[in-house]
């Protein structure tokens, strides 16, 4: 009995982190998709012309899915598009760093020399760590919804 | 269908309500269909007498889209050369009145042949005429300014027009003018250039002077 109490406010909390972090993550986004939008662009990885259209969807998305954790509804759908967002932002900054993208600028010039690249290199991993961990609790809420 | 499907589903519905919603308070500077950012996009039409689109030309500083309110004004002032990017056929054809034909499909032929990079990186003055299978032109450097001019007018002073650009094709899809202009600009150092997108289908549409 213990256990299960346990397991189930852990999930609580899991849930409010997951969902306190994308809803924070979207509201920068939501006020200004400009600046989202050329964010996207220099990824170099989806085509120009969709990015105003994305950089004005998925903010939303990640509203909406933020919502729906922190409240406890439509858990299933919700971690299901929480799981396929992190992949993808893992994926593209994964390509990002593999190809010498510089994210700030869009631009390809990260040698593995100057300490500047290394240190943007360094922000590039740790944000893809982050994106892992928050994957690994989507999955444990996923889970543990289950049993 | 599985929960997490139909969940998904009223999710993403959900937020495709509120981004529309958004849209509705952005709509005037945001287009649905991003464009390229290499050229700016101007759609003001506050600004049309001389010395207001004189001052826009002025403070250009890579090649911008203009619509054809814009192009007419410039057209009618003569505030700039107007360059064809088609082929010769096509120019032959039919093209704005005084434009001269610079078809984007030859200019690295041209600028091979004559050096033009090397002779504009110099900077120094000088003038070609060029002549190359029915396209006909001056280009050179006169006192900094560079510019292009029609094989006519070879002897006379350098006028400012002869140093402001629009390019036009064959109007939306057609990728020449934005090509060129493109090249114009990194390639051969010319910074007042604009592109005017309508091309020659829109200046026919609304009757304007072809020759």
């Amino acid at each position: 009995m213990k256990k299960l109490l346990e397991h189930s406010n852990t999930i609580l909390i899991l849930r409010a982190v997951l969902g306190i972090m994308f809803i924070y993550a979207s509201i920068d986004k939501i006020t200004d998709p400009l600046t989202f939008s050329n964010a996207i662009d220099n990824y170099h990885i989806t085509p120009i012309a969709i990015n105003n259209l994305a950089a004005l969807l998925i903010p939303f998305i990640e509203l909406v899915v933020g919502i729906c954790l922190i409240f406890g509804i439509f858990i299933d759908g919700a971690i299901f598009i929480v799981i396929i967002l992190l992949i993808w932002f893992i994926f593209i900054i994964s390509q990002a760093l593999y190809r010498g993208i510089d994210l700030h600028c869009g631009c390809f010039d990260l040698s593995d020399k100057a300490i500047n690249d290394a240190n943007i290199k360094l922000e590039m991993i740790k944000r893809i760590i982050e994106d892992f961990v928050f994957l690994i609790i989507a999955f444990l809420i996923k889970n543990k919804k289950k049993s | 269908m599985k929960t997490y499907l139909k969940e998904s589903i009223i999710i993403v519905l959900v937020s495709i309500l509120f981004a529309t919603i958004r849209y509705y308070f952005i709509k005037d500077d945001f287009d649905i269909i991003k464009k390229n950012k290499i050229a700016d996009r101007i759609n003001d039409f506050d600004k049309m007498d001389y010395s207001s689109l004189e001052s826009f030309i002025k403070n250009i500083s890579q090649p911008t889209f203009i619509d054809l309110s814009y192009a007419t004004q410039i057209h009618n002032l003569n505030l700039a050369t107007f360059i064809d990017a088609r082929d010769v056929d096509s120019y032959t054809e039919g093209h704005i009145k005084g434009a001269i034909n610079l078809p984007y499909e030859s200019i690295e032929s041209i600028e091979k042949k004559y050096d033009l990079i090397w002779m504009n990186e110099l900077g120094e003055s000088y003038i070609y005429n060029i002549e190359d299978s029915d396209v006909k032109f001056a280009i050179g450097i006169n006192n900094n300014q560079k510019f292009i001019k029609n094989l006519d007018n070879i002897n006379s002073d350098l006028k400012e027009y002869e140093t402001i650009f629009v390019i036009y094709c064959s109007g939306e899809g057609c990728s020449l003018s934005e090509d060129l202009a493109f090249y114009m600009s990194e390639s051969l150092g010319f910074d007042k250039i604009l592109i005017y997108e309508g091309g020659m289908p829109e200046w026919l549409n609304n009757g304007l002077p072809v020759e």
